[in-house]
Parts: C-alpha cells; sequence; structure tokens
C-alpha cells in the first residue's frame, strides 16, 4: 500500500481546505473592519452635524438637504450589513454588535432629520420599517425588502429606516412601542401613521400622493 | 454549522482528496514508454476481435472496415462478427462481408452480449482476444499499441482510450469531455493495477486468462465491468494503453443517455454487491481501500451535490420570481464592490474541485492526442450536473429495488 501518498494526498487536500477557511475568516475580518469603520464615520458625521446644527441653528439650513449624504452612507451600511449577516449567520456575535450600532445610528439620524426638517422648513418622508429575519415569523418581509428596496431607488426623499423587531436593543424596543408596533409583521411607519401588513408599491404611493407628485415633477435628479 | 454543511465539506473533501490522489499517481510516473511499434510479425500473438451486433445495421459495417484497417498482420488478425437475433438489417449487412478470408459471421437467437462473445470464444483459438462494440470505430495503429503490452506475461487485459464519435449537439458534447476525463481516470487507475471495468470498445484479454477465470457472464448487463472485477479478485493485471485510440457512438437524446447511464450504475452498483469483498480489502491494495470505495461513495456524493446544486438555483430562480412579481422587472444595480465578492470557503473549495477537475479533463485529453483545452470542456462543468442525478437517483432505486435494468 501506498502510504505515502495516501499521506501526502491528505496534506495537500487538508492544505486547500485549510486556505479556503483562513482566506474566508480572514476577509470576514477584514468586512467587520470595514463595517465598523463606516459605522464610526458615520457616528462622527451624525454628531459633527448635530453640533453644527446645534451652533448655528438656522444659519446651517443652507447647507442641509433632505437627500443628505449621510443617508446615502447609512444605505451603504445597510447593505453591507446585510451582506455579512448572510455571509457569517444572523446569530454572529459581532454581526449583531454592528446591527445594534447600525439601528442606533438609524435612530440618531432619524431624530436629526426630523429636527432638521422642523427648524429648515424641509419636507422629507420618513418611512420606518420593521422587520423580522426569525423564521416563520415574517412571510411578506422579503417581499416588503423589494418594495422599498424599489421605492428607495425611485424617490430620493423617501428615508427609509428599517429596523429588525426582534433585535435585543433597547432604543428598537422603545421605538416600537412609541409607534406602537405590534408583533404582526411587517410594519411601516409612514410619517407617523401605522400600516401592518404587506404594502405594495402603489399601496406606498398611494398613502403619499405627493411622492409621485414629486417624482414626476422632478424627471432627473442629480 | 448545520448538518448539510457538515455533509457538504466531508463530500468535498473525499472528493478532492481522490482528485489530487490521482493527480499525484499521474505525475509520480508519468514518464509514458515510448514503445517501438515497429515490432518483429513473426512474435505477435494470433488475435480474435469479436463484433457482437444486436440491431446495429446502420454502424456494423463501418465497424469492420475499421477493423480491416487495422496495421496488424492479417493472417494474425481474425474478426468474428456475432449477429445476436438481430431483428433489422444486420444479417444482410454482415453478409456482404462473408466472403472476405479474415472475417467470420455468427448468426444465432438472441441471448444478450455475453452470450454472442461466448458464442465467438468457441470458434477462435487465438492467443488475445477483443471485443469492439459494432457502434465503435478503430484508429489503425489502435490494435498494435494494445498487443505490445502482452509482452508483458503478468498482462491479462488491456484497455484503450475511447473517444465520442462525431459529437454533435449539446448531450453528444457533453460526452466528449466526460469522455476526456474517463481517458485520465482510466489511465491512472491502470498505473495503480485499480482498473475495475474493461470497456466493450476495444478491450483485449489473454486467451489463457479466459479459460482460467471462465466466459463472459450476464453482469447485471454490465458484462464488461464484471468480467474486469473478476480478474481483479484474481489478482490478475489489468493496464491502459492510452494510445490505442477508439471511436464510439454515444446517445444523441438525453433519454438515450439517461438508459445507457442507468444501465452502467445499476450495473456498478449490483456487481458491487457481488463483489463487495473487493472493498475495503487491504488485500486488493489501492483497488479496494480507495478506488472502488470512492467509486461507490462517488455516486452518492455526487447525488448529494448536484441537488445541493439544483436546490441553490432553484431557490435563486424563486426569489427573483418573487422579486418579479412584487415590483415586476427592474434594472439591476451594477457597482462593483470587493466586499460584496464571496469567499465563503464551501465556494472556494467547490472551485478548487472544479478546477482540478478541468486540469486532469484536458490531461485525459492530451492523454488520447487532442489540446488541452476545447469548448466542450466548460460546457460539461456547467450542464452536467443537472442531468447526473437523474440517472444516478434512479440507478439507486432501481438497485436497492433490484428491479433490473434492459440494455434497450
Amino acid at each position: 500500500m501506498p502510504w505515502t501518498k495516501y499521506l501526502l494526498a491528505f496534506l495537500i487536500t487538508a492544505f486547500i481546505f485549510a486556505t479556503a477557511i483562513i482566506a474566508n475568516n480572514f476577509f470576514n475580518t477584514k468586512r467587520i473592519a470595514e463595517i465598523r469603520s463606516i459605522e464610526e464615520g458615520i457616528s462622527i458625521d451624525i454628531l459633527s452635524l448635530e453640533t453644527q446644527f446645534d451652533l448655528l441653528q438656522e444659519q446651517s439650513c443652507k447647507n442641509i438637504s433632505e437627500d443628505s449624504v449621510l443617508s446615502r452612507e447609512l444605505d451603504t451600511l445597510a447593505r453591507k450589513l446585510s451582506f455579512a449577516e448572510a455571509q457569517l449567520g444572523a446569530d454572529n456575535e459581532e454581526v449583531l454588535r454592528l446591527k445594534r450600532h447600525y439601528s442606533l445610528l438609524e435612530i440618531k439620524d432619524l431624530l436629526l432629520m426630523q429636527k432638521v426638517s422642523e427648524k429648515c422648513a424641509l419636507e422629507p418622508i420618513f418611512l420606518l420599517y420593521f422587520y423580522s429575519n426569525e423564521k416563520g415569523t415574517c412571510t411578506d418581509c422579503k417581499r416588503q425588502g423589494y418594495v422599498l428596496t424599489e421605492l428607495s431607488k425611485e424617490y430620493p426623499q423617501l428615508r427609509i429606516y428599517s429596523f429588525d423587531y426582534n433585535l435585543d436593543l433597547s432604543a428598537v424596543e422603545t421605538l416600537v412601542s412609541l409607534q406602537n408596533v405590534s408583533s404582526d409583521l411587517p410594519a411601516l411607519v409612514i410619517n407617523d401613521s401605522l400600516y401592518t401588513g404587506f404594502q405594495s408599491v402603489e399601496d406606498i404611493q398611494a398613502i403619499l400622493p405627493a411622492l409621485v407628485k414629486t417624482a414626476t415633477s422632478t424627471p432627473e435628479v442629480q | 454549522m448545520d448538518i448539510t454543511q457538515i455533509v457538504m465539506y466531508i463530500v468535498l473533501f473525499l472528493s478532492l482528496y481522490f482528485e489530487v490522489f490521482l493527480l499525484i499517481t499521474f505525475f509520480e510516473r508519468s514518464e509514458s514508454k515510448e514503445h517501438n511499434t515497429l515490432v518483429d510479425e513473426d512474435s505477435l500473438p494470433t488475435v480474435a476481435v469479436i463484433v457482437p451486433c444486436f440491431n446495429e445495421e446502420t454502424t456494423v459495417a463501418g465497424t469492420l472496415r475499421s477493423l480491416l484497417a487495422l496495421s496488424y498482420p492479417s493472417q494474425k488478425l481474425q474478426i468474428i462478427a456475432v449477429n445476436d437475433g438481430s431483428t433489422d438489417g444486420t444479417r444482410e449487412v454482415l453478409e456482404a462481408f462473408r466472403d472476405h478470408e479474415q472475417i467470420q459471421i455468427l448468426n444465432k437467437e438472441n441471448g444478450g452480449k455475453h452470450t454472442a462473445m461466448n458464442a465467438a470464444l468457441a470458434h477462435t483459438q487465438a492467443d488475445v482476444l477483443g471485443c469492439l462494440d459494432a457502434d465503435s470505430f478503430v484508429e489503425p495503429d489502435a490494435l498494435i499499441q494494445i498487443i505490445r503490452h502482452f509482452e508483458d506475461s503478468e498482462v491479462a487485459a488491456v484497455t484503450p482510450s475511447i473517444k465520442v464519435y462525431e459529437a454533435r449537439g449539446l448531450i453528444q458534447t457533453l460526452q466528449k469531455a466526460e469522455y476526456g476525463l474517463a481517458i485520465f481516470v482510466r489511465n491512472v487507475f491502470a498505473r495503480m493495477d485499480s482498473l475495475f471495468i474493461t470497456p466493450g470498445p476495444f478491450s483485449f484479454f489473454r486467451r489463457s486468462v479466459i479459460n482460467e477465470v471462465g466466459p463472459w457472464q450476464h453482469g447485471h448487463s454490465t458484462e464488461d465491468l464484471e468480467m474486469c472485477l473478476r480478474l481483479q479478485r484474481l489478482h490478475k493485471k489489468v493496464t491502459n494503453e492510452p494510445n490505442a485510440i477508439v471511436y464510439t457512438k454515444t446517445p444523441k437524446t438525453l433519454p438515450e443517455l439517461f438508459k445507457q447511464r442507468l444501465r452502467w450504475t445499476y450495473g456498478f452498483l449490483r456487481n458491487a454487491v457481488d463483489y463487495q469483498k473487493l472493498f475495503l480489502n487491504p488485500k486488493y491494495g489501492t483497488l479496494g481501500m480507495l478506488v472502488l470505495p470512492m467509486s461507490l461513495f462517488s455516486l452518492f456524493g455526487a447525488v448529494f451535490l448536484f441537488s445541493a446544486l439544483i436546490w441553490n438555483v432553484l431557490v435563486l430562480f424563486a426569489r427573483e420570481f418573487v422579486r418579479f412579481q412584487t415590483v415586476g422587472l427592474t434594472a439591476p444595480t451594477i457597482q462593483f464592490d470587493m466586499f460584496f465578492i464571496n469567499t465563503s470557503s464551501i465556494l472556494t473549495i467547490t472551485i478548487a474541485l472544479v478546477v482540478l477537475t478541468l486540469v486532469l479533463m484536458g490531461l485525459g485529453k492530451r492523454l488520447a492526442r487532442d489540446s488541452y483545452i476545447s469548448l466542450d470542456m466548460p460546457i460539461y462543468l456547467v450542464l452536467y450536473g443537472f442531468i447526473t442525478p437523474l440517472w444516478l437517483t434512479a440507478a439507486l432505486y432501481k438497485a436497492i429495488a433490484n428491479t433490473g435494468v434492459r440494455w434497450r
């Protein structure tokens, strides 16, 4: 029996396996680091904007538009976080920690933008989306996600904030209770009104006629 | 990690291990012996090529003509065409060759390929016996390439390299790549004394060995597999000559291919039961410890891997369908970001396995004097996984239920 060959083949196969696993771990660590760095960046940006706004009050309005850089960054962060969640698993501690941080940043951005729009007479549309990734708890959440992705592409003035209903974070729990969101998911809060169950693109357009109007009257958003 | 992932890792590890083992063996003894084909005619053994025919009216004439064109002394080459109760015009086609002094024609009632082989056996005293299916054709130097192996008195049987004859259409293109891989695998198995099939197209046997081990048997419709396993059980040496090129007609349609592969796989499983003593038996070396167990395992592994592949594709389609139903056709957002490249270890290992399979396939093609790379290889890799589970699962079921399979 050519035992040396059996052993050599085993070592080569084990090497290929180990390389694949180590490389995957390496890239996942890099991903986590990248997400963390984006979160830190956003965190600083929010703080800076808050501070700037507090300092200058109304005068700072000229620097702020409905489609602020922040929301775009939050969107990138959301996509990266959701990819990391798929790669590492929804139960991964690091992913959960980043997700909690992300939800906090969303709430901070929401509060800041509410304050800004009030003072600067802006009219952004706030859409809060509560979903669940737990099996069997929200059969329509995937479809609702597609609808919101599509809407966010079409209407940049729409500010969508999505929250994992089951995320163990007191700030999200407070938001859930403030908005009276039940476990009947998906749930949408559009400009302070709660809508439970799946809402199609047309449903949301019907709720927000202003949205359609703005979109058609602004053919090319830069 | 869930159970599916664990099974996936085990299947991938064993598959990769086997391919690495084959590659090491190939490079370990890659020095190909350049044989001198200008051999002394007087020392050549007498050879009988048996051509069993059952309803082969369209191809058998070409088969016989390719045999007559073999560069082998005519006085030492006997061709025995056996009409195994054909119901088409095979008999008339064969009769046209009756006057040829090298060709002998036998007519018998239909009884299956093994009975045709055995009928011919009684009509020859040749030193070496071979078979050529009536849908196959040989290169002129194929026989001489094979016969020189019999100079080694240890050699009991020699197998050739089999290529697809005039591959047309998708199904035959797939098989072209698959046969390239088989050429490599057969050659490496031979280097490890682990061949377990002496294929119908142009395998040759030493007459004295056939006398010793007995005639061909039904072998669950795979007499070529049964004969080789029988030789291996008795520790007879079976080798391979990659330069002996045989072309065979292959199924053109999916149902035809399904039928053929069902027979092959069913035959392997049933013979595996009959010859179970060879499995995991150190007395049979690499054949017993690695090649036979891995060949058996690969059937289950392939069903698992291919089912996982089909499942993933279905999930993807279902997701896109739901998206389409929900928001209609949407333009995809195309933006490149390294972040989103899938680096999962299962995917990376699968890619390594695919690349290695391509390498083995390329080496097989090179062994049989083709170029390393051809278009059929990527087509094979993309599509083969979707059709293989059809016959693998059907054969597993039939083998367990012991239902038997039909030749045609």
